[in-house]
């Protein structure tokens, strides 16, 4: 006898129980797909955030910065950065690359007497950055916004910033912080334009100044430094390789002397924060698994147990005990591999169509301080179809292969006989 | 319909029977019930105890159980700003202290701090929220005895500072290294000071390991020229009770003594906790809907199945005089008997676990380092006894296995008698 045409015919014959068994299954992979790609979209933008608009594909910086970086060590700087960036942009895989100063301050001005109000400045080069960072396309329009002059002290404020003090285009504000050497320095510069960013970290209370003139806050600028150079690299390069050739590079410049190279992935600060977000997801991931897991495996199992009798049954009429396992678990099978496929199609398809647009989850996220806009944007990727496809296939016939073997094993007259 | 008398006992009976005799089915869809409401229980007994925790050191460590500031502070405490003061603290102290209420008044300024290479690893400059303190009345309100690692607490009138065990590892510092302080005074001019490291705290409360700055108030005073006015008092109630309602008297004594100020509980002062605790909340009734959810497509699955599987069961209970509310009714209670028993081994389980995550816990240390996640405790998460989820949990099983019955149980019963016999 062809099992495989029996078990077919045993699906179409109870149509009501297939359905029902299959569903199950369906909404769990459907369920998986959707989920797993919203984190998958999560972790990818919080990636692409800070790539884009902290560290770049390769963060170039003194080897000491980053351990000390808490205590605004301006000290260690990068030397001579245009002349690094020509050398770094004349590399084969480098896109481009662009200077950045960081530092913190507190604004003042009569009315806030008696007030400290923190700023973080964050310097760059907007010509530089116009492919990566844009800030031109970030500036709020019904403002008025400009971008800063050249050899200007004209600078861009967060929308952020500008809520929490009242401030508007043309504004002045005055700017207390500290040289490499720790001298007080002040500085009173124009607001040109206001900028918004959808990543939380760049909102906050951030003013963005041109980078020759956070050189001259500083006082880089007799040795042309920055804080760091950030390095993009091109689509078809990886990482790890292009880190390489560059501390090779770097290593060869006595000038640079202390400087290192580091890809994304080994910034260590970041690095840890993005890995404790993977962790938190592959958890909700795994929660969410085990959930579909039980629905799948409690479904299937009572098909098998209502069915006990016909076990019986077919045992009575002969059909041998590694038969009645195969017929079974291939009928399993079949709704596994249609109800699996299904889900993961419709997730798919779900999870493609909200790509661009993302579920709303602002009002959720509110008072979170998680580096994630409030858009939840699914990212789909093959291997979440597979691994869901997989894994649905895998649970739901190994949920139908232990009961099937119990109950072959039971003898004929009592399988018949009995109510499970 | 004919009006039977409804023979409760014999249906209740009547569905033991029928749950004993599919112990299989039972089982099955019991532990279903029972996995989802063990995950409910474990998680929901983990985020309460790290939301109590929290609460215990946001009041014992960083807040107090209330504080008094000038009305114009709370909106703009971003700012650290020293300008909006409570000017007669005295007089509000003595009012307090009638009533025997502990209280301390705080003076919280921004300033830069400077450290120098030698004797520090690195030169650097860090913004800190610095605090001047009144020793003898802070040991009241907040539990700072004992917290010292090192060294003591400053003496009044030194240039002396306590410094949080984590700032201290950060900077490289121990007992007897200078900080220079910039700050800007109260009628705005820069003033910078050095004061000496004397002690180093560590508390359960890891914000205010990472934070603290803490020197004698009357240094403070006569540096920002305070002019004897402070920016908070704050108030430890002896035992912690409904807030608001320990609040009302103090309100209104502030209200009288001094109208420009105004009290805060620390509800209120830990907002951006409890936003990050509520945020949290919002993702465990997320997981409670997928409990739920198991559950409702758990039972509606073994009723439907069940129901179909016994047609014919039906068609004969019914050819045989039953009414079809009385096998409604004991279809219902086969529901509510799955549901209380998967409602009981998921109590069963979920005390088991909890047992092991009250006493015990999970270490975090290597996940979360020293990143804020909001929580105000170590990073060892030790869940507690939420008694009432427990009863919940049993309910929850029992009253939505019954709700998820009626509907299946309701079409089988509108098919005819002859087609249920007929049926396979």
């Amino acid at each position: 006898m062809n099992t495989y045409v029996v078990a077919w015919r045993n699906i179409g014959r109870n149509k009501r129980r297939t359905a029902l068994s299959a569903v199950a299954i369906t909404v769990a992979a459907f369920g998986m797909v959707l989920l797993f790609s919203i984190i998958a979209g999560l972790s990818f933008e919080m990636q692409d955030n800070f790539v884009r608009y902290i560290t770049g594909d390769i963060l170039i910086e003194h080897e000491e910065f980053e351990k000390y970086q808490d205590i605004n060590p301006l000290h260690f700087y990068v030397p001579d950065q245009e002349e690094l960036i020509k050398k770094m942009e004349a590399l084969e895989g480098v896109a481009h690359a662009f200077p950045r100063i960081n530092f913190g301050g507190q604004l003042y001005s009569q009315a806030s007497i008696g007030e400290f109000k923190r700023v973080s400045i964050f310097g760059f080069d907007p010509v530089a950055e116009s492919d990566t960072m844009n800030m031109t396309s970030h500036l709020v329009p019904e403002t008025n916004s400009q971008m800063p002059a050249a050899n200007s002290r004209e600078v861009i404020i967060s929308e952020g910033l500008a809520k929490r003090e009242g401030l508007k285009v043309g504004d002045k504000i005055n700017l207390a912080t500290m040289t490499v050497r720790r001298a007080a320095f002040q500085i009173t510069m124009k607001i040109s334009g206001i900028a918004y960013f959808d990543f939380s970290q760049m909102n906050e209370g951030i003013v963005f100044i041109p980078f020759d003139l956070a050189q001259y806050i500083v006082d880089y600028s007799g040795f042309d430094g920055a804080m760091s150079v950030n390095v993009v690299k091109k689509t078809n390069v990886e990482r790890g390789d292009l880190e390489k050739q560059i501390n090779d590079v770097l290593k060869t410049e006595s000038a640079y002397q202390g400087i290192t190279a580091r890809a994304f992935e080994n910034v260590s600060t970041i690095y840890s924060f993005l890995k404790m977000a993977e962790y938190i997801y592959y958890f909700m991931g795994l929660l969410f698994f085990l959930l579909a897991s039980t629905v799948i495996i409690n479904t299937t199992m009572m098909v098998i147990f209502e069915r006990t009798r016909e076990i019986g049954t077919l045992s009575a009429l002969g059909m041998k005990g590694k038969e009645i396992v195969r017929l079974f678990f291939t009928e399993a099978l079949i709704i596994a591999i249609i109800g699996s496929l299904v889900g993961v199609v419709i997730g798919t398809a779900m999870a493609i169509w909200l790509e661009p647009t993302g579920f709303d989850f602002k009002e959720a996220m509110q008072g979170v301080d998680f580096q994630i806009s409030g858009m939840m944007k699914p990212k789909w990727n093959p291997v979440i179809a597979i691994f869901v496809l997989a894994a649905g296939i895998v649970v739901s016939s190994f949920a139908a292969y232990f009961p099937a073997k119990r109950a072959s094993r039971i003898k004929p007259i009592e399988a018949m006989r009995k109510d499970y | 319909m004919a009006k039977a008398k409804l023979r409760m006992g014999y249906l209740f009976s009547f569905a033991v029977k029928n749950l004993m005799r599919y112990k299989k089915r039972t089982l099955i869809t019991a532990s279903a019930i029972a996995y989802g409401l063990l995950m409910f229980l474990l998680i929901d007994g983990m985020l309460t105890g790290a939301d109590k925790e929290s609460e215990r050191n946001l009041i014992w460590y960083e807040t107090g159980s209330a504080r008094i500031y000038n009305k114009e502070y709370w909106e703009n405490r971003e700012n650290v700003p020293v300008k909006y003061t409570i000017d007669n603290p005295d007089e509000i102290m003595k009012a307090l202290d009638d009533r025997n209420i502990k209280a301390a008044p705080r003076i919280t300024f921004g300033a830069e701090m400077i450290i120098y290479e030698d004797p520090y690893p690195e030169s650097g400059n860090k913004f800190v929220r610095a605090v001047g303190v009144d020793l003898d009345k802070d040991s009241q309100v907040f539990q700072l005895q004992d917290k010292l690692d090192e060294g003591r607490f400053p003496k009044a009138g030194e240039f002396e500072v306590v410094i949080g065990s984590w700032l201290a590892k950060d900077l490289g510092a121990e007992l007897g290294y200078p900080i220079t302080v910039s700050t800007r005074s109260k009628n705005g001019f820069i003033q910078t000071f050095d004061v000496e490291i004397v002690g180093i705290l560590t508390t359960p409360n890891p914000i205010v390991n990472k934070s603290t700055l803490m020197m004698p108030i009357d240094i403070v005073d006569e540096m920002l020229l305070m002019e004897g006015s402070v920016t908070e008092i704050n108030m430890a109630f002896s035992e912690i009770g409904d807030i608001d309602k320990q609040l009302a008297p103090i309100q209104k004594l502030i209200a009288d003594v001094s109208p420009s100020n105004e009290v805060l509980s620390w509800k209120i002062l830990g907002a951006d906790y409890l936003a990050i605790a509520s945020a949290k909340r919002e993702g465990t009734s997320s997981i409670i809907g997928l409990v739920f959810l198991i559950a409702l497509i758990g039972i509606s699955n073994t009723m439907l199945m069940s129901l179909f599987e016994r047609r014919r069961e039906i068609g004969t209970m019914r050819a045989l005089g039953m009414t079809d509310f009385e096998v409604m009714i004991s279809f219902l209670f086969e529901a509510g008997g799955i549901g209380l028993l998967g409602g009981i081994l998921g109590v069963i389980l979920g005390i088991g676990a909890n047992f092991y995550m009250v006493n015990y816990g999970i270490d975090f240390t290597s996940l979360i380092g020293d990143m804020d996640i909001g929580y105000r405790i170590a990073t060892v998460f030790k869940s507690i006894w939420v008694i009432p989820s427990y009863f919940l949990s049993v309910l929850m099983g029992f009253g939505l296995s019954v709700l998820i019955a009626i509907l299946p149980t309701r079409k089988a019963l509108k098919v005819s008698i002859t087609e249920c016999l007929r049926a396979e």
